[in-house]
Formats: C-alpha cells, sequence, structure tokens
C-alpha cells in the first residue's frame, strides 16, 4: 500500500501523462471500430436461423419482405389505384440500395488491397466505372469469392458480403402487378399477371381475381378495399443498414409517386420485417445519439451540485470517459464489433464504472474537510478505500463474466467487454484520480458548509435506519413478508417480446404495422418445409392432402391471416381445367372417375384414375400454362414443399403458442415418410428469446456463487461474504417481482439489464468495510459501528444511486420502449440495490458479524483508521 | 408457340452461304437466322435433362413432330417417357410475323382425357419443368424487338456477330419476360449459338449455348444446347437425335384427335 501511495505521489505527472498517452492512443483506434448490424444476435448457423437459410436456397418467396399495403376506402379496383399498384411494382423491382458511399468504400478497399490481390482491384475498379448498376450484381459477387484469401477486418468483410444484395436488393415480388392469377375463359387457360398494364379495365381484373384463394388476404383483401404489394427482399438478414436504405427507397418511391400524381388519395402503408428491424435500429440510434449526451450531461450537472468543486466534476468525468475509450478502443483492436447489444455498453459503462471514482473523490473531501492538505487526504482515502474498491471491482467483473456466459456471441462480448470496461475504470480512478489530486496545491480549510449537505444527508439516513435497527425484529419481519411477496411476484413474470408494440402508438411503422395486421394478411411470415426423400416425394395425393389439412389448421389458428401452399395451387388449378366449376375447387380424391369420348369410337367412356397422376399433371399444366411462380411452395425436382403463413402478430408469446400448437398437430398428423421443419420469423424470434432467457437462471445461480466465493476468500469469513451477497439476491427478487408488478416483460433488454445487477455489490462492500472498519478500531458496539457506516458511507451510497439513477431517467423520454426500459431499470436496479446493501446488512450483521470483532492489527486498515470524532 | 426450326434453342439450322456480311444491319442478320430454308417438315427424337444442382437429373424423353403450313407452321410433341409424363401431347400453331396474329397451343393431359387450349399471352413458363421457357422454343421474331450490333466474338472457335435485343412494347415483355437479350449468331450458318437473357434490371438471368452442332442432310442442326439459370444455377439441356428432314409427315399428326390417340408408329412416315 505503501509502495503504491508513493508511486502515485512520486510520479504523479507521468502517470497522468501514461493514462492521456494511452486514451489518445485508444481514441485513435475508435475510427476502426466496426459494426455488426445484425439484429437477430444469433449466428447463420443457429437452427432458428439455419432454418429459414436453408429454405431460401430451396424456395423463392422465402426471403423477408416489405410489404406496401394501398388503401382505398371505397374499392381499390378503379384504375388510379391500380396504375400506383403497377408503377411502385415496377419501381421497387428496379430498386438498388447502394451508395456513394459504399462506392467510396469499395474504392478503398480496391486501393488498400489491390496489391495483394490484383484481381481484386481489377474486378473492383471494373464495378466502379460507370457507377453501381444492379448489373454488378455478378462481380460484386465474384468479388467476394476473391475477397476471402484477403485479410480482411470484419467490417470490410461484412461490406463485401452485403454490396451484392445492395445492388440487386429484390429477390421477388407479389401483388396484383406480379403474382400469377390462373382463370379458364372461353375454353382457355390462362395462367398471367392479372394487373400486366395500365389499360385492362378495372372491373375486368376484380372479376379476373375475385375468390382466388393464391390472392386473397394476401394480394388484396376481403372487403376490397386494400391490396398489398410485396417486396421481397435479397438483403442479407443481417444487413440492418441495408434493411434502413430499402425502407427509405421504399418510401421514397411512394413520395415521388405522389408527386407525380396528385389524383392519387390512397393511404399507404409500409411494414414487414424489415421494415421493423429498420425502424428498430433507426430509433435506437438515433435515442442513443441524443439520449446519451444528455444523460452524461445531467450526471455531470448532479456531480457539481453535489461536489460544488471542480474536481468533484472532472475527475469522475474523465474517468468514465476515458474508460469508454480505452474499452471501445480495446474492441477496435480485437476487432469486435458494435452490435444491437454491445452498442449499450457506453450507457452501461458510465453507470458502472464511475462509482469508484465517487465513492473516492467523496472519501476524499471528507478527509480534505478534516483540515488534510489534499496528499494527506488522498493517502488517507486511498487507504481507506483501496481495498473496497478493488474487491467491488473483481466481484461485479465475476459477476459480468458469468452472467453473460450465454451462447449469444454479441452478449458474451457485452459481458467481457464490460469486465474490461471495469478493469480499466479501475486502474484509471486508482491512477487518476490520487496522481491527479496529489499535484492539487494545498488550499485553505474547506468551510463546513459545503460538506453540510452530505452530512444532512448522513444524518437522515442515520435517523432512518437508526429506528429500523431499533425495531430490528418487526422490520426483518416486513422485510421478509415484503421479499415474499415480490419472490412470488417473480416467479410470474412474464417472457415476451411484444415486437412493434414496443414503439410509440404515433410511430409510423407501428401505425402501418397494426393497419396491415389488422386489413390484410399479417406482417410475420413463418414456412412449414415438408420433404420427402426422393424427387417427385410430394406429387401425390396424399401428401397434398396433408398440406391441405396442414394449411387448413394454420388457418383455424388465431393469429394466422393467411396460407398458401402447392395444395392451393393444385386446387385452383383443379378449378381452372374444370372451367372454373366450383365442385372442382378441390383437391383430387386418391382415385376419380374421368368421363370422356373415346377418340376412336366416339362412344362416352369412363374410367377410374389414380389421383396422383392427376395432381402431376395439373402441376405439369400449371407449368407449361405459363405459371412461373410455383418454386415459391414447390422444389423443382417436387421433392420438398413449403407452406407459407402469414401472422398478425409481433409478440413472442403469441408466436410460441402458434409454435407449440403447430408441433402438437404435426405430432399427430404428419405422415410417416415426410420430414417437417418449421421456419420464418416466429422461429427466429422465439429463438432468439430463449436463447436469452434459458440461460438467466443457471448464469445468475453461476455468477452468484463465484461472487459469494470471491467475497468470502477476500473478507476471510464466509459469514461475511455471504451477508455482502445477500442484499444482491434480494436486489435480483426485488428486481424481478417489480417489474412484473409493472407488467413489464422480461426479453431480450430487460434480461440484459438484470445481467448488470448481478454484479453490483458495490454498495454492500463499501457499507460492510465501514462497518468492520469502525467495529475492529473503536468499542462501538456493532449497532454503533452500523449507524456510523451508514452516516459516512450511506451518503455515498444514496448519491452514487441518485447520481446515475437520475441520469439514467433522462432515456425515459424515448420514444422506443426497449431504450426506456433501459433507462427506468437501471435506476430501479440501482435504488433496489443501494436500498438492500444498507438495509439488509444492517438488519443482519448482529447475527453474522458478532464473533468478526478483529484485532486492532490488521495493517490494510491500521494506516486507514478513521475515528468516529473525526467526523462529528 | 413451338417454332418449326426451334431457331430460339438453335436446333435445326441450315447452313446459308452469305458474302459481304459486313455490311448486314442486326435486323438483316436476325432475319437471316429466322428465314434460312430449312425443309418442309422434320422428325427428331429428344430428350429433355433436367440437371439439379447436386448433381443429379431427370430425363424426359419425347417426339418432335414439324411441319410447315404456307408461312405458318405447326408442331406436335409427344412425350413418351417417363411415366409421369408419358401421354402428355403439345401442339401449337405458330403464325406467319407478318399476320400479327398469337399463337395457338394446346396439351393434352392423359389423366385427365382432356385437351386443354393454353393462352400464349404468357409464354415465361418452364417447359416441361426445365429451364428452358415456352418463349425460349419460338422461332424467332424480328419485329418484337429493336436490335442492334454490338461487335463481333468467337465463341467456341467460331466468329459470331453479337447483337442486343430490346422488347418494342410492353406486350412483348408481358410475354416473354426478357427486357433485353444478347444473341451471338454464328457468322458462318446464322445459328444462333448464344443467349444470354436480362431482366428489369438489366441482371443476366438466363443463358444459353449451342453445345454440339451437326450437318445434318446438309442442315446446320444444334443437336445438344443447354439453357442454364444463372441465379440458382440449374440447367437443363435438350439433346436431339434421329433427326430427319422432308420425311413427309402425315397432316393427321398435327390435328388435335392425335394428342388423344397419341402419336403411332403407323402414323409415321419410314424415316431413312
Amino acid at each position: 500500500m505503501e509502495t503504491y501511495l508513493k508511486f502515485v505521489d512520486r510520479w504523479a505527472k507521468a502517470i497522468l501523462l501514461i493514462l492521456f498517452s494511452i486514451t489518445v492512443f485508444f481514441a485513435a483506434q475508435l475510427g476502426n471500430l466496426t459494426n455488426d448490424s445484425n439484429p437477430y444476435l444469433l449466428p447463420e448457423t443457429h437452427p432458428a436461423r439455419k432454418s429459414i437459410l436453408d429454405m431460401q436456397q430451396e424456395f423463392s418467396g422465402t426471403f423477408d419482405a416489405a410489404m406496401i399495403v394501398i388503401h382505398n376506402e371505397q374499392d381499390i379496383f378503379n384504375r388510379i389505384t391500380l396504375d400506383a399498384v403497377y408503377e411502385l411494382t415496377q419501381s421497387s423491382r428496379k430498386l438498388m440500395l447502394a451508395t456513394q458511399g459504399d462506392a467510396d468504400y469499395l474504392s478503398a478497399l480496391a486501393g488498400k488491397y489491390g496489391e495483394a490481390n490484383p484481381e481484386f482491384k481489377k474486378l473492383a475498379t471494373d464495378i466502379l466505372k460507370d457507377g453501381f448498376a444492379q448489373s454488378d450484381f455478378f462481380a460484386a459477387d465474384q468479388l467476394m469469392a476473391l475477397s476471402k484469401t484477403l485479410p480482411l477486418s470484419h467490417a470490410e468483410k461484412a461490406f463485401v458480403n452485403y454490396l451484392p444484395r445492395r445492388l440487386n436488393p429484390i429477390k421477388e415480388m407479389a401483388g396484383l402487378a406480379a403474382s400469377d392469377n390462373i382463370i379458364t375463359q372461353d375454353g382457355t387457360l390462362k395462367i398471367f399477371k392479372s394487373l400486366h398494364n395500365k389499360i385492362v379495365p378495372a372491373e375486368q381484373i376484380k372479376q379476373e381475381v375475385m375468390g382466388n384463394e393464391l390472392m386473397l388476404n394476401s394480394v388484396y383483401s376481403a372487403d376490397n378495399k386494400s391490396t398489398m404489394i410485396t417486396v421481397e427482399l435479397f438483403v442479407k438478414q443481417d444487413d440492418a443498414d441495408g434493411q434502413v436504405r430499402a425502407y427509405e427507397a421504399i418510401k421514397h418511391l411512394v413520395d415521388d409517386y405522389r408527386a407525380r400524381h396528385p389524383e392519387f388519395k390512397d393511404d399507404v402503408y409500409i411494414a414487414g420485417v424489415p421494415i421493423f428491424i429498420a425502424e428498430q435500429k433507426k430509433l435506437t440510434d438515433n435515442d442513443l445519439a441524443t439520449l446519451l449526451p444528455m444523460v452524461l450531461l445531467i450526471v455531470g450537472g448532479i456531480l457539481v451540485v453535489f461536489f460544488r468543486r471542480p474536481m468533484g466534476f472532472v475527475l469522475p468525468m474523465l474517468n468514465v470517459v476515458m474508460c469508454t475509450i480505452w474499452t471501445l478502443g480495446m474492441m477496435s483492436l480485437f476487432r469486435v464489433p458494435m452490435d444491437l447489444v454491445t452498442s449499450a455498453l457506453p450507457v452501461f459503462l458510465i453507470t458502472i464504472c464511475g462509482a469508484d471514482a465517487i465513492h473516492m473523490m467523496n472519501e476524499y473531501y471528507t478527509q480534505h474537510n478534516s483540515g488534510l492538505t489534499p496528499k494527506e487526504a488522498v493517502k488517507k482515502s486511498l487507504r481507506a478505500m483501496f481495498s473496497p474498491i478493488v474487491l467491488t471491482t473483481v466481484t461485479t467483473v465475476a459477476g459480468f463474466v458469468f452472467s453473460t456466459s450465454t451462447n449469444i456471441s454479441s452478449i458474451q462480448s457485452f459481458g467481457i467487454f464490460m469486465a474490461v470496461g471495469l478493469f480499466s475504470a479501475q486502474i484509471i480512478s486508482l491512477l487518476l484520480i490520487p496522481a491527479w489530486l496529489n499535484l492539487t496545491k494545498a488550499k485553505s480549510k474547506i468551510g463546513s458548509s459545503k460538506a453540510s449537505g452530505r452530512e444532512r444527508l448522513g444524518s437522515a439516513l442515520e435517523a432512518f435506519f437508526g429506528s429500523l435497527i431499533k425495531h430490528r425484529k418487526a422490520s426483518l419481519l416486513t422485510f421478509t413478508l415484503f421479499m415474499l411477496g415480490l419472490g412470488f411476484m417473480a416467479t410470474k413474470i412474464v417472457v415476451e417480446d411484444a415486437g412493434s408494440d414496443y414503439f410509440s402508438a404515433t410511430n409510423e411503422f407501428r401505425k402501418s404495422d397494426e393497419f396491415v395486421n389488422s386489413h390484410i394478411a399479417g406482417t410475420s411470415p413463418g414456412w412449414v418445409e415438408i420433404a420427402g426423400s426422393e424427387p417427385n416425394a410430394i406429387l401425390n395425393t396424399d401428401t397434398v392432402a396433408f398440406i391441405d389439412k396442414l394449411d387448413k389448421f394454420l388457418l383455424t389458428q388465431e393469429n394466422v391471416t393467411y396460407t398458401y401452399s402447392i395444395a392451393t395451387y393444385i386446387k385452383r388449378m383443379n378449378l381452372a381445367l374444370h372451367d372454373m366449376n366450383p365442385e372442382f375447387n378441390r383437391l383430387p380424391n386418391r382415385t376419380e372417375t374421368v368421363t370422356s369420348i373415346d377418340p376412336e369410337t366416339n362412344q362416352e367412356i369412363s374410367e377410374t384414375i389414380h389421383g396422383d397422376d392427376l395432381v402431376s399433371q395439373l402441376v405439369l399444366l400449371y407449368e407449361n400454362g405459363g405459371g412461373s411462380d410455383l418454386n415459391n411452395v414447390l422444389t423443382r425436382d417436387f421433392s420438398k414443399a413449403a407452406v407459407l403463413f402469414t401472422m398478425n402478430t409481433t409478440r413472442a408469446t403469441e408466436y410460441q403458442t402458434l409454435l407449440n400448437n403447430l408441433d402438437a398437430w404435426l405430432a399427430q398428423n404428419k405422415p410417416a415418410n415426410v420430414n417437417v421443419q418449421v421456419a420464418g420469423t416466429p422461429v427466429i424470434w422465439t429463438g432468439v428469446l430463449h436463447e436469452i432467457i434459458k440461460g438467466q437462471f443457471t448464469s445468475f445461480v453461476l455468477a452468484f456463487s463465484s461472487i459469494c466465493v470471491v467475497l468470502m476468500l477476500w473478507m476471510r469469513s464466509p459469514k461475511l461474504g455471504l451477508l455482502t451477497a445477500l442484499p444482491l439476491a434480494a436486489t435480483m427478487v426485488s428486481y424481478y417481482g417489480i417489474m412484473a408488478i409493472l407488467g413489464i416483460e422480461l426479453n431480450i433488454g430487460t434480461a440484459l439489464i438484470s445481467f448488470i445487477v448481478v454484479g453490483i455489490v458495490d454498495y454492500s462492500v463499501h457499507y460492510l468495510h465501514r462497518v468492520k472498519d469502525h467495529l475492529a478500531t473503536t468499542n462501538a458496539s456493532i449497532d454503533e459501528s452500523l449507524l456510523y457506516a451508514i452516516r459516512h458511507s450511506g451518503s455515498s451510497i444514496v448519491f452514487n444511486v441518485a447520481l446515475f439513477s437520475l441520469g439514467f431517467l433522462t432515456l425515459l423520454l424515448s420514444q422506443f420502449k426497449p431504450i426506456a426500459y433501459l433507462g427506468g431499470l437501471v435506476a430501479l436496479a440501482l435504488t433496489i440495490s443501494g436500498f438492500m446493501s444498507i438495509f439488509l446488512i444492517s438488519m443482519l450483521a448482529p447475527w453474522f458479524m458478532r464473533k468478526e470483532k478483529p484485532p486492532l492489527s490488521n495493517p490494510t486498515f491500521e494506516a486507514g483508521n478513521v475515528n468516529a470524532g473525526e467526523y462529528s | 408457340m413451338f417454332s418449326r426450326k426451334l431457331v430460339g434453342i438453335g436446333v435445326l439450322l441450315i447452313i446459308s452461304s452469305v458474302a459481304h456480311t459486313a455490311e448486314l444491319t442486326a435486323d438483316d442478320i436476325l432475319s437471316k437466322v429466322r428465314n434460312r430454308a430449312d425443309g418442309a417438315d422434320n422428325y427428331a427424337k429428344a430428350s429433355l435433362v433436367l440437371k439439379e444442382k447436386n448433381g443429379s437429373a431427370r430425363t424426359r424423353n419425347l417426339l418432335f413432330l414439324q411441319k410447315d403450313y404456307g408461312k405458318d407452321d405447326k408442331l406436335t410433341l409427344s412425350f413418351t417417357e417417363p411415366a409421369d409424363v408419358k401421354g402428355v401431347v403439345l401442339q401449337s400453331i405458330n403464325y406467319d410475323e407478318a399476320a400479327a396474329r398469337e399463337d395457338d397451343q394446346w396439351m393434352y393431359l392423359p389423366a385427365f382425357r382432356q385437351v386443354r387450349r393454353i393462352a400464349a399471352t404468357d409464354k415465361r413458363g418452364s417447359f416441361m419443368g426445365s429451364q428452358f421457357s415456352y418463349i425460349d422454343l419460338d422461332k424467332l421474331r424480328i419485329t418484337d424487338y429493336q436490335q442492334k450490333i454490338l461487335g463481333e466474338e468467337t465463341i467456341n472457335e467460331r466468329a459470331s456477330y453479337l447483337i442486343e435485343r430490346i422488347p418494342a412494347s410492353l406486350e412483348v415483355i408481358n410475354r416473354t419476360g426478357y427486357h433485353k437479350i444478347h444473341v451471338w449468331v454464328d457468322k458462318e450458318s446464322f445459328v444462333v449459338i448464344k443467349q444470354v437473357y436480362f431482366d428489369a434490371k438489366g441482371i443476366p438471368f438466363k443463358e444459353f449455348q449451342a453445345k454440339k452442332m451437326e450437318i445434318i442432310q446438309n442442315i446446320w442442326t444444334v443437336t445438344h444446347s443447354e439453357m442454364r439459370d444463372l441465379v440458382n444455377n440449374r440447367a437443363s439441356d435438350l439433346i436431339f437425335s434421329d433427326v430427319s428432314y422432308d420425311v413427309g409427315l402425315d397432316d393427321v399428326l398435327f390435328q388435335q384427335n392425335i394428342m388423344k390417340t397419341g402419336v403411332k408408329s403407323g402414323n409415321l412416315p419410314k424415316i431413312r
């Protein structure tokens, strides 16, 4: 300890220089910090994502789609609306999302890696020549293949992977001007796009599509007031920036069309999974960019008000800013990207990492106010604070590392870099603050008025907790009942992800999402793949009947609005082949009696035909008749089929209900000769939620145990270790209980916040240390020592809690609920933790500390002994 | 719908000795492709091979019968194997381009014992599940496109013209699905030896290649062609064998009744 004290005294300037140099070094790395916009958190190899990615190799129509819904209060089948549908379909098909920024980036890459791979440079130069065009898609695809031999950074690799699909972002289109209609007119089978020009009369189009199950509730609504253009995006799922661009581009197309056609007055809604992701990213980025500085400002303001001295503001702020720069700089050095989870790191680093500095500054000012010179005050403060500060960091780091040990890499990165941040903050605070203060010139004794605020707070806390201590048993009983209630409520917490409900009610996307979900189709698509073992396995009456039954089952489910499969096509073809006779709007039976005129005898003959042949030939007729949409539901070799279903919800529990029901139904109804796999939005989002939630309990137990062990070892007392950790357990129970009472669901965001709670043992450690110290150095009773500690550490704890809670409550201003929850719940967690630390230790100390009074020779604290008299 | 020459896929083309080609326009070249003399009728056996990405393949065998009727021509395709397509017959009448008349086409489905007329306004559908669309089997139509020569290239060691074709109307785009075509025409034979088809975004999505050319009865004939989907990388081959020209095919082979009764050996002349 003494060596350290001498070191920070003697080398103060050098320490500051080194710290600032390191900060400058890490700040210089920030430019290389990469961004991974993967909204799904899971890698592509995770079963929940792999299932749909595999299907995308087999079926068209399986990519996430933006939905443009046009609503006309009278009837969409009028020429003005249809013209808009036609033009928007054509223009959407030609969208291109690569920007000048992408061109500049590619140009820089060509320069950077041109020498290592001249072919890469040549191809990039060819692509850039004459500007980007969709036709550069294949060249960009080749570029991606060539880049595999180059040492690209994460960001560069992502860019090269995303570029081909940004150049050619549209996979498929559906709608009146893009989907096949199948009819028979005057004996002629017609398979065609109903809206194929601007000439066909609206009434004719209406007649042609009416009752077509392939289109009803998907292409047009049952009330004929809404029609939907489905723009299936080829943009990579991970490319949230690309999805933001797609959203903006589609909005621009609509605005541009309106500007050119003032007669077009219909309402237009844009929704769908990519739009959800785009809007979420936009709001999150925007909120973090605008609200985070506000948080910093408020935290800074409170520091000024509380300490009323420049250093009281400068040093804690410098500490958090420097540790944030160090952490992000290290992420950059290790090529760890900022993603949906790690983008919250700065917020968390500011919350957690400032605590040490504030404790130290509070102690310093207490010492300084007692008349010590800055150097003496520094030494005395460090002697008192060193051990608890290091201990709290060790336990918090352990909490983060263990509690984030899920198999979601971005949460792991979050845990690791929170630990890195905490460690950095520790180093910085233990060096920066004493070194800086040691360079401060001695001033006259600070007037007592400046300290009176803290003292008044200390006295108030002493009075409050003193009365609780006086009625210890009653207080504990009340507390126990209270905890039982909260514990019970904690078991009632709802695991949910509310999707679009997280957006404000006035949010444009949410309104669109709700409109689409309540008027036509649904914004959450899912697929069921039925796989046979050999070519043609699907095209038989039994399998097609199973698929039809599956369609019908899905339609009975509460949130399923539309289904579409090979069975739908076969029924429609059967209808068309029988001159639209409604009796034939069905699947062929296993055997059918077919009547015909014998061409040689001209006699009418009836024959029994195998239904499998009928099924095969209806498909053949569809393809040969001009149909081109079959690959949406059937593989080329007819070995696999896909059933599309859309859900009119974005809530995870509703997805889960459907998936559970579907599993149960498949267990009863699936034929033995096929395999079934479910994929799509419901599977991905419930998968993400499961991954996060499933490890919650075990990782808490692991983290809690490890913290207990660290505390026990550090305190050299199992009882004291347990006493320090108990507030943590109570905090967790209260946190979940209060969340349940407030109706806040456990989702990706709130689960992440709970990881922090596991690590917050600062308050108990500081408080207990003060009690232990006082007990060791005076003849005071336990309760006297408790009250002493409450008076002196309590104000620091309350200040710490208030400071960050108030700062983070600013996030409640966010329009995006997860961000608002982040602010509210961080404040809640800190407040609970602060209260629990003082309360529980005060209540339980007599049982845990009775025999803990150590001899007066403890060297660590001997030099820092604080006499109660000094403060009174 | 089905061209008597299957010019689009480069089948059954004759040698044409051409002098002074340097002065030819794109329209001239494509007119030569379309108007080559190629016999009054022809007969062939054909195999349509549907190749999957995993290397597996399914083969559909058929009889190919075509006959000129003035400036029109009629075609009958009768599938013989495998069982799931046996008995399926496709028939079409391809009218003279100057008549500006929509083709007629029918399909016979043996399981339903029914001949169904199919509208020819949209020919983007897959030909029997292959990468060939019906429009690819059509006789080349000059006036449907505006075309220009982009240059000359050597394809498989054969000198060829490269011509760019842009659809002349929305109707052509709706019927074909092609927003631009690049055509390579062999300078010596005026056979189309390669075509690349572009979508609305200007992205090439399909490619035709003549894999094998033979001279049969003094007519250059593409006996093996491949159509490859550049997006999913699936391909289909169309392979002709026993090709004969001017065999005197009976009119009965091009009447609707033959679709129901099926083409029997007695309906066919003794080939060669």
